[in-house]
């Protein structure tokens, strides 16, 4: 059974269909990119799926279990982890603080009034940070870490809960190729380890075509191409909306 | 009362409606572009009518009185490009809160000053010449100026929109209410920009106020009134909106009068008094509009990339060597009797409870990253609930065991709203429940002895001794201190800084932000509500003054003084504060000028705050 | 290649807060050439296109446009000066039309150059010419991106500075963009652009400047640039 499926999802902003019937499904351990010219529904569905937006019509399924509408906070509990487009992970906290948090909430114990919260869960936190190779970083504050650390932070923040989906909206977007490749590989590492389920969206083609286990192509809200690289690169409607003469170029 | 008398005062309510437009065309407007809440427009509107009044005496006759208008009007605009150019120029890239404070600075400067040029009198103005009498309307007689006044409101809407939809000016105006920067960029000066909206602004505001020339006498006290109701009309209406102001306006006029023409209804069995209302009602309309629609009747959402510079800054988590620190500063603190006389110690107890209403407010403005502008409503929801249980014969301890439990409820109340919103609207939110709780406490007469106030609050014997006083409120004030400090280094602490550096990362994390923030709602007004209660044992009487305006604004200054991103700041900042209050009300009469004077020149050396601002030159140089 | 200096620039320091970020950048930009500046995220390519225009005042060095000092002049006046600049996040007015964006962006004709009009950006972007009354919230990522380049142009500029051009953008609107460069070009127009997509640049500059960590570390012309391996990998690790 797949992990997380979306099914017939629809969204409508003032009239104009953003996101207009669109079902798919990931299956553990795999890796689905969700690609699409700007304004073709990416970041709609990205958000129907993650909780911050409630779907017009369909449904969204984690495990079988309905999960349309649940927030994001509920999502977490449900063993959903998220990263964001522009990473920003707790500024006024040091870096093993900020993952410190996270664990504290799934702990369920963030609103906790009068225990310390510098001493929880040191160890765990130190080694996810090992894991993200942030483990030198640790006490240094949040705010003033370089782009490419703050994104593995957040990568880091979304591991916390030891998620079964990773939602990652635009995970390389602002870093250097090599740095991009290198935080891929990393997440395609835990995703093997773990059966960790994978959705992305991504501008970056080399990106795309080097990480992605099965792509899903997007326009105007609706599907229009699925399945692996070769594949979808080869579709010519792909070629025409979106690809162009990237279509040729390597990977 | 006849349908003909309700006829009359809808009238004169669509009058006071065109007034309050004008004024909350002006404030939206200049918010829009500079994205700064102008406190001092009400100002700008009372020395409107001053001069007005003024003008048309000099000149004299019909002449003297309608040149009048647009000269005070034209004066006003000139008033506020230099206010713009002197002031609001050095603030615009300061968090709001700031804006807020450099503005009320200025509140404090203009009315000293109008103080000093008109006098302490009331002043009346002539009577339109022309428009005296009244106009036979559906066999009514309605005042003519009225009708001058509806007629107008429509006519300026239109002119105002044609001249931000039709000319260059208003196209760049637009453009920089979305983003000045880059407006900047593409090669328009903006400072003439911004200094042209405030005049604008302040011209509307100015000629607001010289319309009630023949409605009302100019006095000292129309700054804070006018500026609150225009707050009320542009919030509700939604900032930056002339047509949501417009409708608001209408709505509040005619309600407001609706109310006082009411006056006493039965309704079951019970007389209720509807003309009570008048002075709470705009704010129970702005409250039910921010919960039903956050931005207003007309406005949107403010963009994400407009919201004020954030004051998030990496806080160390304080450690042994600060409780070490704040032990011994409070033995210190407590060796001030045995060395000094009981003036000191008066002080010294006013600067103590003084320290903890500040700390409690920084509680939310810096860890919760919220903007309250009205906490005095917990302090003095403390400070009448001590009185009360004090006047109920209840010994005192219990009563400042229940005083903060009593504060805490409001906030819970309260912040409840509060956390739906953020930045200006949620302090604008929170401005409304403190004015509302304030004319509860003003016009409840039967319970808080109304304007009176509550008298006869004494310490329990053991505590009347002022030194011994002195002590019990560092015990106590110490106690709350030392909780408010260890819950921000809990979990707790944590997610409530989570939710202010980056909400929706909060939410992935499975954290509530909103739930978060609205917990630290009760936590920060039991505080607050304990400091209204040892407030009110060390006067022994409490007035509505407990909770106005001005006290938030004390506590505000108070913090940013301190600086927000430490935690002794506040209280170093109350205690500096409380001091130079005392030194200046002493010396002179002018205390508000000196007052506004000090703000203005903190908010512009030192956006830090005093004791941030002395630690960041500190490390600049080392 | 041959005509005068229009953009100059020599030893630029500039920081954020307390935090260097350009180091001594010197670089410049002769009438009629597209100049990229190539380099890493981080590397301080738009950190230069700021400082050249004032939104990140400079601390040392000297810049200047058509041989006017214009360091320490606030970004009104340097626009003024004849330098445009269109920046990375868009940054359009959303609730202006096509046709009153356009309009914030207008300024006087210069003698250099031909004036721009509405009429004349419509042909060079027909989309836009389809959509003038449309407020600009209501437009495509990419139909936005055209925009603020017509935006620019409204005030005549004598250079224009193009930040990650693009970034963020579907392949089939990259390739659009290629397309108005190069047009912008041919009507000899002076463009500095930073970029991280070397496929891109490559199609539409002569000469480069590649930057790491606030500093220039190498100048050529593109094509020898495409060729020197070793430069890649140190630098742009693609």
């Amino acid at each position: 059974m797949a992990l997380l499926e979306a099914e017939q999802l629809r969204k409508r902003f003032g009239g104009v269909a953003a996101v207009d019937g669109v079902s798919f499904a990931v299956a553990a351990g795999e890796r689905v990119a969700l690609i699409g010219p700007n304004g073709a529904g990416k970041s709609t569905c990205f958000n129907l799926v993650g909780g911050q937006l409630a779907p017009d019509e369909g449904h969204v399924r984690l495990h079988g279990h309905e999960v349309t509408g649940t927030p994001p906070r509920g999502l977490f509990r449900l063993g959903v982890g998220r990263t964001f487009q522009v990473a920003a992970a707790f500024a006024s906290m040091s870096v093993v603080e900020n993952v410190q948090l996270a664990l504290l909430s799934r702990a369920g114990r963030a609103f906790g009034a009068l225990a310390r919260a510098v001493t929880a869960f040191r160890a765990e936190a130190r080694a996810l940070l090992l894991r993200t190779g942030l483990d030198a970083l640790a006490d240094r504050p949040c705010g003033q870490l370089a782009y490419g650390d703050v994104k593995r932070l957040d990568l880091a923040l979304a591991l916390a809960n030891q998620p079964r989906l990773l939602l990652m909206d635009e995970p390389t977007a602002g870093m250097a190729p090599a740095e991009r490749h290198a935080l891929m590989a990393l997440v395609s590492a835990i995703a093997r380890e773990s059966g960790l389920a994978v959705l992305f969206t991504e501008h970056d083609m080399d990106v795309v075509f080097g990480h992605a286990d099965r792509i899903l192509v997007l326009d105007r809200g609706r599907l229009i191409a699925a399945g692996d690289a070769a594949t979808v690169r080869a579709d010519p409607e792909v070629k025409r909306l979106y690809l162009g003469e990237a279509a040729e170029g390597p990977s | 009362m006849t349908f003909a008398d309700l006829l009359v005062q809808l009238v004169n309510g669509l009058a006071q409606a065109s007034t309050l437009f004008l004024l909350a065309s002006g404030l939206s407007l200049i918010f829009g572009v500079t994205r700064v809440v102008n406190f001092a427009h009400g100002s700008f509107t009372m020395v409107g009518l001053y001069a007005a009044i003024a003008m048309a005496e000099r000149l004299g006759g019909a002449a003297g009185f309608w040149l009048a208008l647009p000269l005070a009007a034209l004066a006003v605009g000139v008033l506020g490009a230099v206010a713009e150019m002197l002031i609001l120029r050095r603030v615009y890239q300061a968090p709001e809160l700031f804006q807020l404070l450099a503005t009320f600075g200025l509140v404090l400067v203009l009315k000293d000053a109008a103080l000093w040029l008109w006098g302490p009198e009331d002043i009346f103005g002539p009577r339109a010449p022309g428009l005296s009498g009244s106009v036979e309307l559906a066999g009514l007689a309605v005042p003519a100026w009225d009708l001058f006044l509806i007629a107008l409101a429509p006519l300026l809407l239109l002119a105002l929109e044609a001249l931000l939809a039709r000319t260059r000016w208003g196209v760049l105006v637009r453009a920089a209410t979305e983003d000045r920067h880059m407006v900047g960029a593409l090669g328009v000066n903006q400072a003439w920009l911004f200094t042209g909206v405030f005049a604008l602004g302040s011209a509307l505001a100015g000629l607001a106020g010289a319309l009630q020339m023949p409605r009302e006498p100019a006095s000292l006290g129309l700054d804070l009134v006018t500026v609150t109701d225009a707050f009320v009309v542009v919030v509700i209406g939604g900032l930056g909106s002339l047509r949501g102001a417009f409708l608001a306006a209408a709505l509040v006029g005619v309600v407001k009068t609706l109310c006082f023409a009411l006056g006493g209804v039965e309704m079951g069995g019970t007389t209720f008094n509807f003309s009570k209302l008048t002075l709470v009602v705009e704010f129970l309309l702005m409250a039910l509009t921010l919960v039903l629609r956050p931005w207003g009747l007309a406005g949107r959402a403010p963009a994400a990339a407009q919201e004020s510079p954030a004051l998030v800054e990496w806080v160390r988590v304080p450690g042994v060597r600060f409780a070490a620190g704040a032990g011994a500063a409070l033995l210190a603190a407590a060796a001030l009797p045995l060395l000094a006389d009981e003036y000191a110690v008066v002080l010294a107890t006013d600067i103590a409870v003084f320290a903890l209403f500040a700390v409690s407010l920084h509680f939310l403005m810096g860890p919760g990253g919220m903007a309250p502008f009205g906490h005095a409503a917990f302090f003095g929801v403390g400070a009448y609930a001590a009185g009360l249980l004090a006047q109920a014969a209840w010994p005192m301890a219990a009563a400042l065991l229940a005083a903060p439990l009593a504060a805490a409820a409001a906030g819970l109340a309260v912040g409840w709203f509060c956390v739906r919103l953020s930045g200006v609207y949620l302090a604008m939110l929170t401005l409304a429940f403190a004015q509302i709780a304030w004319s509860v406490a003003f016009q409840w007469d039967d319970v808080t002895g109304g304007s009176n106030g509550l008298v006869g609050i004494r310490p329990a014997p053991w505590a009347a001794d002022k030194a011994h006083f002195y002590w019990l409120v560092l015990v106590f004030g110490g106690t709350a201190l030392a909780l408010l400090w260890r819950v921000l280094q809990s979990p707790f602490g944590f997610a409530l800084r989570a939710a202010r550096d980056n909400p929706r990362r909060a939410q992935a994390l499975g954290i509530d932000a909103r739930r978060v923030q609205w917990l630290a709602f009760p936590a920060a007004a039991a505080a607050a509500g304990l400091a209204g209660a040892l407030f009110a044992y060390s006067k022994g009487s409490l007035s509505p003054e407990a909770m106005g305006i001005a006290r938030s604004v004390d506590g505000l200054v108070m913090v940013l003084l301190g600086g927000l991103h430490t935690l002794a700041g506040p209280v170093a900042g109350a205690a500096l504060f409380t001091w130079l209050q005392d030194e200046i009300i002493r010396r002179t009469d002018y205390w508000r000028l000196i007052l506004g004077a000090v703000i203005l020149l903190l908010v512009i050396a030192f956006p830090r705050g005093v004791v941030g601002g002395l630690r960041h030159a500190w490390k600049e140089r080392s | 290649m041959s005509g005068e200096t229009l953009i100059q620039a020599r030893g630029l320091n500039a920081f954020y807060g307390r935090a260097q970020a350009l180091f001594g950048v010197s670089l410049e930009v002769r009438r009629g050439e597209v100049v990229a500046l190539l380099g890493r995220n981080g590397a301080g390519k738009s950190t230069t296109l700021k400082a050249l225009m004032g939104l990140v005042p400079p601390r040392a060095g000297e810049v200047r446009i058509a041989g006017t000092a214009v360091r320490g002049w606030a970004p009104y006046r340097i626009c003024r000066q004849g330098l445009g600049y269109v920046p990375e996040e868009r940054r359009i007015f959303a609730g202006l039309t096509v046709l009153e964006n356009l309009e914030v962006g207008r300024r006087p004709p210069r003698e250099a150059v031909p004036a721009w009009t509405p009429q004349r950006l419509f042909e060079l972007f027909p989309n836009l010419g389809r959509m003038r009354e449309r407020p600009g919230g209501a437009m495509s990522g990419g139909e936005q991106q055209m925009l603020t380049i017509a935006r620019t142009l409204m005030g005549n500029p004598l250079a224009v500075l193009l930040d990650e051009p693009s970034e963020g953008l579907a392949p089939v609107i990259v390739a659009e963009m290629a397309r108005v460069v190069r047009e912008l070009k041919a009507e000899g127009l002076t463009v500095l652009l930073s970029e991280q997509n070397l496929r891109f640049a490559a199609g539409i500059t002569d000469r480069a400047y590649v930057m790491e960590q606030g500093a220039i570390r190498h100048e050529g012309q593109m094509a020898q640039l495409l060729q020197d391996e070793a430069l890649h990998a140190r630098y742009l690790a693609v």
